[in-house]
C-alpha cells in the first residue's frame, strides 16, 4: 500500500439495489481444512480468536480458530442485476485478483479502473497481469445455488445439489434450457475420485436425454483426452477432433471451459485457464438447441460441479488466455493482429506500445485483449486472515479480513488498498491462502452412497 | 434387570481410555459432518463434541444428527464360550449364555456386565463354538498386507491400495489386500461386497503369497504355492487352479444371475480339502460347486482379494470359520415357524417347545417325551414368536457393537466412564463406551424381527 494515493479512503464494493442476505441466513456452509463441513452462518469475527458461527445444529453458537477455515460459502443466484452488465471489461492482477469495469488509464506506474464496485480505483500497473475487453459479454448463468430450473434423467442416482455444487454418484444426465442464442461460453469446475466419462452437448434441444436427433456440439471429457464431435439432425455424427492435455490423467479435479464461437463455427477448449484445442467445424455452425447437457456417463464414480458459469459474447472478442503467459507485452486487435512490445501507458483512448523502437499509438476500441509480460504472484502469507473472495460475474479479490459485523465486511486489498463490502456480494471466501483447499466434501470412495 | 458392572470391567475401561479420545466423525442428517471426538451425551438433549478448532465444546442436538461413527474402539474378541442372541426387536448381543430359564435369559458380556433379558423378547442364539469363528473383520488394516498389482505390462492401468474405513475395505483402483486367515482345512468365507459400475474381484484361496501373482505372468513371479483363484464379475464366476510352472486350468465359470441389477451382494464359500470341493454361494442361494479332478491344489492358508481396477468396490464383514461340511437347508425365518426349531451341529434338527437352557444343556418339550442336549450340540436356535417386540421411538439410537452386533437404547448419560442407557428390552445397564462402532439416531421404526 505504500506509496499510494486512492481515490476513495475506502472501497465500497456494494450495490444498493441488492437487498443483502438476512442475518440469521443458514445456507452458508463454512469448510476446515480437517474436511469438516457445517451449514449455518457466520455471526461476527474476531481477529484474535476466530468466527463465530451459528449452527441450527448447535445449542449454542461455535466460534472457530480462523487457522484452519477454508472457506465459507455463500450460496447466492444471479440477478437481472448481474445479467445486464454486457460491457464491461475484466482486469486480471499477477495475484489471483479478478475486478470488472472499465479502464480510465494508465500512466505513472497506476492504472485507473472505473469499476463496479466503487467508482475509480487504482493499482499498482506493476500489478496488472492482463485486460479483456469482453464487449457484448452477457452472463446467463451462474452458480449452481440448487437444482431448480435443472432437468436431470429418471435414473436412481440422480444428480444432487450440495453445499454449491452438483454431485453425482452415478450415471446420469443434468440439462438446463440457458436461452443459448449466440457464441456461448461455458465454464466449470469438475471434480472426480476415479477413472471418468463425461460429456458436456452445447445448444441441445433435450435435457433430459441424450438425442441424436436434433443438432448440437458435444465434447466428451475423459480421464485422458477431450473430443469433440458434431451431431446433426438427418445427417448424423462427426468426430471433429481429439486432444490429449498434458496432465489431466494425473488429476482429480479442472477447471475447464469450452468456448463456441457461432460465426467462425469453432470450439474451443481450455483446461486450467489453459487452450487445448480449438476445432473447427468444416460445414460451419449447426447447432439448434438452446441449452446444455452434462452427462456424467460411468457408474461408480463420484463427481462434482461447480463454479458453472455460461455466458454469451460477441465473437469478435474472444479472449486469449495462452496470451497471459508471454515474455511481452501483447494487445491483441479486433482483427486477430497482435502488437508484442512495451505497453508505455494508456491515455485518452489509446495504449502507447513501443515495438521494437517505435512507439505506436493504438485506439483501445480496436483493442480485445492487453496483455502484460509479468509472472503469477505466489503468496507465503500465512496470516489465516489474508482472504481471497469470489463474486457473482467472475471476479475475485484477495485482501486481509479486519472486520464482519453482521452484513458488512472491511478488509485491506494489497493491490487496492481498504475496501468494504456486502456480505450479499460475495459468493465464497477462501481462508489460508497459503494452504492447498482440502478434498471436496462427497469426494472420497468412502463417501459414495453403499447400501 | 440390572446389570453387574464388575471391578474388571472398570478397570478395562480405564486402560483403554487412550483408545476412547481417538478420531470420531458426526455426520448430520443434511449431509454436513464435523471431525473430532465425542465428549459426552447427556440424554436425548444434547451430543457434547469436541472439535480441535472449535474453542469451547459444541453442543450438537441430537435432531439434526444422522449417525456418530467411533471409528477406533475396542472389538472385545468372540470365544468359542460366547452365543450370538437374536432379539425380537432385531437387536444381537455377544456373551456367555449363562441360562434361559422361563422368565429371563442371563447373558454375562465384556461391555456391559451381566445382561437379564425377559425371555419372551428372545428370538434364538447360536452359540459360537458351533460357527467355529476364526476371523471376523475387518476392524483395520492391521494384520493385512497390501500388495501391488501390475495387471498390464505396459502399465496402463493406474494401480492402487485398499482403503479402511467403518468397518470395511474400499478400493477405486487395481488394489490387492491379503492376509493368512488361518483357513480351516474345511472352512467358510464369507464376505459382502458392494460395488458401483461394472466390477472384477479375484480372490486368491489357500495361498501361501501376501502378494498378488501376475496369472499371464505367473512364471516370472516369485515363488509362490499353489492357489485357488476365484475370479467374481458382474456377469460371472470362474475358478483357475493355479501352480507354478503349470499351465493354468480352468474348472468352469458360472454365470451369476442378476448381478447387474443390484449394487451388493453376500457372498459366501464352502472349502473342503479332503472332498476337493469349493462351493460359491451367491445371497445364501449355491450357485456352483466346483471339484477340482487333480487333487486340492492349495497350498497355504491365507486369502488375498484383488480388485482389477474396473469399478469402485466395498469389501466388509468378512467371515472365517470353520465348516461342518453340511449343507443346510434355506434358513426359516422366525415368522414362519409354528413351533420353536433347534438346529444341530450333526445336521439333526429338533422341533418342539424349547423350554430351558439350565447348567449348558437346553431342554425341549416334544410330543409326549422332554428332550435334553448339550449347548455343544447346539448349531443354531430359533423361538417361534411369541408377541411383538417393543417399537423404538425418536429418542432412541441403533448403537453397534464392535463384533457386529447391535442395540436399540435410550441414552441417559455417554461420557468416558460408561454409556448409561436404557433398553426397551432389557432395561437400565452401564455399557463400556468403547465397545461401540456406530450410533445411529432415530433408526427406522423397529420391525418386528420375528416377521
Amino acid at each position: 500500500m505504500n506509496g499510494k494515493i486512492f481515490f476513495l479512503p475506502i472501497i465500497i464494493w456494494a450495490l444498493a439495489s441488492l437487498a443483502p442476505i438476512a442475518s440469521g441466513a443458514t445456507n452458508e456452509v463454512i469448510r476446515l481444512f480437517d474436511g469438516s463441513i457445517l451449514s449455518g452462518s457466520a455471526l461476527d469475527l474476531d481477529p484474535t480468536r476466530g468466527i463465530t458461527w451459528s449452527s441450527p445444529a448447535a445449542r449454542k453458537p461455535i466460534l472457530f480458530r480462523q487457522t484452519n477455515i477454508a472457506s465459507i460459502l455463500f450460496p447466492k443466484s444471479i440477478s437481472a442485476a448481474d445479467q445486464e452488465k454486457d460491457s464491461v471489461s475484466t482486469f486480471q492482477f499477477t495475484n489471483g485478483d479478478k475486478v470488472n469495469g472499465g479502464l480510465h488509464s494508465i500512466e505513472q506506474g497506476k492504472i485507473i479502473i472505473d469499476s463496479e464496485f466503487g467508482g475509480k480505483i487504482e493499482a499498482p500497473q506493476e500489478q496488472l497481469q492482463g485486460i479483456f475487453f469482453s464487449r457484448g459479454q452477457r452472463l446467463l448463468y451462474e452458480g449452481p445455488t440448487s437444482l431448480e430450473g435443472w432437468k436431470t434423467g429418471d435414473q436412481m442416482r440422480a444428480w444432487e445439489y450440495k453445499d454449491g455444487a452438483f454431485v453425482s454418484n452415478g450415471a446420469d444426465i443434468l440439462g438446463r434450457d440457458f436461452n443459448l442464442q449466440g457464441s456461448c461460453s461455458v465454464e466449470f469446475e469438475m471434480i472426480w475420485n476415479g477413472p471418468f466419462a463425461f460429456s458436456v452437448t452445447l445448444y441441445a434441444q433435450e435435457l433430459d436425454r441424450f438425442d441424436y436427433s436434433s443438432s448440437s456440439y458435444v465434447i466428451y471429457i475423459g480421464s485422458a483426452s477431450i473430443a469433440a464431435q458434431r451431431i446433426q439432425a438427418g445427417v448424423g455424427t462427426m468426430m471433429l477432433g481429439r486432444a490429449a492435455p498434458s496432465g489431466l490423467a494425473n488429476k482429480n479435479r479442472a477447471k475447464f471451459e469450452i468456448r463456441c464461437n457461432k460465426s467462425e463455427g469453432t470450439i474451443t477448449v481450455l483446461m486450467d485457464g489453459k487452450f487445448v484445442e480449438k476445432w473447427a467445424d468444416p460445414q460451419g455452425f449447426v447447432g439448434k438447441g438452446k441449452g446444455i447437457l452434462f452427462f456424467s456417463q460411468v457408474d461408480g464414480v463420484a463427481m462434482r460441479l461447480q463454479n458453472i458459469r455460461v455466458m454469451e459474447w460477441d465473437p469478435r472478442f474472444e479472449p486469449d488466455n495462452s496470451a497471459l503467459e508471454n515474455k511481452e507485452d501483447v494487445l491483441m486487435l479486433a482483427n486477430k493482429d497482435k502488437v508484442r512490445g512495451k505497453l508505455l501507458g494508456v491515455e485518452n483512448g489509446k495504449a502507447a506500445i513501443e515495438v521494437k523502437g517505435n512507439r505506436l499509438n493504438v485506439p483501445l476500441d480496436r483493442i480485445v485483449q492487453m496483455s502484460l509480460a509479468k509472472p503469477k504472484a505466489t503468496t507465503n502469507d500465512s496470516d489465516p486472515w489474508l482472504v481471497q473472495g469470489t463474486f457473482i460475474g467472475g471476479e475475485a479479490l484477495s485482501f486481509k479480513l479486519t472486520d464482519w459485523t453482521g452484513e458488512k465486511i472491511e478488509g485491506v486489498s494489497p493491490n487496492f488498498g481498504p475496501l468494504q463490502m456486502e456480505r450479499s456480494k460475495i459468493k465464497q471466501l477462501f481462508f489460508n491462502l497459503h494452504r492447498p483447499q482440502p478434498a471436496e466434501a462427497g469426494m472420497e470412495m468412502q463417501e459414495l452412497d453403499f447400501e | 434387570m440390572r446389570p453387574v458392572f464388575s471391578l474388571l470391567t472398570i478397570f478395562l475401561g480405564a486402560a483403554l481410555l487412550p483408545q476412547v479420545l481417538s478420531q470420531h466423525r458426526v455426520e448430520f442428517k443434511n449431509g454436513d459432518r464435523l471431525s473430532g471426538r465425542m465428549e459426552s451425551i447427556q440424554g436425548s438433549e444434547t451430543v457434547f463434541w469436541i472439535h480441535p478448532d472449535a474453542v469451547d465444546p459444541i453442543e450438537l442436538l441430537p435432531s439434526y444428527l444422522g449417525r456418530i461413527v467411533l471409528q477406533e474402539g475396542a472389538a472385545t474378541p468372540l470365544t468359542p464360550e460366547m452365543t450370538q442372541l437374536h432379539l425380537s426387536n432385531g437387536d444381537q448381543l455377544f456373551g456367555e449364555l449363562i441360562e434361559v430359564n422361563g422368565q429371563e435369559c442371563v447373558l454375562k458380556t465384556p461391555y456391559a456386565g451381566t445382561l437379564k433379558i425377559p425371555r419372551n423378547t428372545l428370538a434364538g442364539f447360536a452359540p459360537m463354538i458351533s460357527s467355529g469363528l476364526i476371523f471376523q473383520g475387518p476392524t483395520s488394516l492391521e494384520g493385512w498386507t497390501q500388495g501391488r498389482v501390475n495387471l498390464n505390462p505396459v502399465g496402463q492401468i493406474e494401480a492402487g491400495e485398499w482403503t479402511y474405513k467403518d468397518q470395511a475395505f474400499y478400493a477405486t483402483k487395481s488394489a490387492s489386500i491379503a492376509r493368512d486367515l488361518q483357513l480351516p482345512d474345511v472352512a467358510s468365507l464369507s464376505f459382502d461386497l458392494a460395488w458401483r459400475g461394472y466390477f472384477t474381484v479375484a480372490i486368491a484361496l489357500y495361498t501361501d503369497s501376501l502378494h498378488p501373482v501376475a496369472l499371464l505372468n505367473k512364471e516370472a513371479e516369485p515363488d509362490f504355492g499353489a492357489f485357488y483363484s476365484l475370479q467374481l464379475n458382474t456377469f460371472s464366476a470362474n475358478l483357475l487352479p493355479v501352480k507354478k510352472n503349470e499351465p493354468i486350468r480352468y474348472l468352469g465359470q458360472v454365470p451369476l444371475q442378476g448381478m447387474t441389477q443390484k449394487k451388493s451382494a453376500h457372498f459366501e464359500i464352502r472349502l473342503n480339502k479332503a472332498k476337493k470341493i469349493i462351493a460359491l454361494f451367491l445371497d445364501g442361494v449355491m450357485v456352483k460347486q466346483w471339484s477340482d479332478p487333480e487333487g486340492f491344489s492349495g497350498k497355504g492358508t491365507a486369502v488375498r482379494f484383488v480388485h482389477q481396477g474396473q469399478g469402485s468396490v466395498r469389501l466388509s464383514n468378512i467371515r472365517v470359520s470353520q465348516w461342518d461340511g453340511l449343507y443346510e437347508e434355506a434358513k426359516p425365518t422366525p415368522a414362519t415357524l409354528k413351533q420353536d426349531l433347534a438346529r444341530l451341529r450333526n445336521g439333526d434338527k429338533v422341533h418342539g417347545l424349547f423350554q430351558q437352557l439350565q447348567d449348558g444343556k437346553l431342554t425341549f418339550s416334544i410330543p409326549e417325551r422332554q428332550f435334553e442336549f448339550p449347548m455343544e450340540r447346539l448349531k443354531e436356535l430359533v423361538l417361534a414368536p411369541k408377541e411383538a417386540p417393543p417399537l423404538a421411538s425418536s429418542t432412541h439410537v441403533r448403537a453397534h457393537l464392535f463384533q457386529g452386533g447391535r442395540l436399540t437404547i435410550q441414552i441417559e448419560q455417554w461420557n468416558r466412564d460408561g454409556v448409561l442407557a436404557i433398553s426397551p428390552i432389557f432395561g437400565k445397564a452401564k455399557f463400556r463406551p468403547d465397545a461401540f462402532s456406530l450410533i445411529e439416531f432415530e433408526p427406522a421404526q423397529t420391525r418386528n424381527a420375528l416377521q
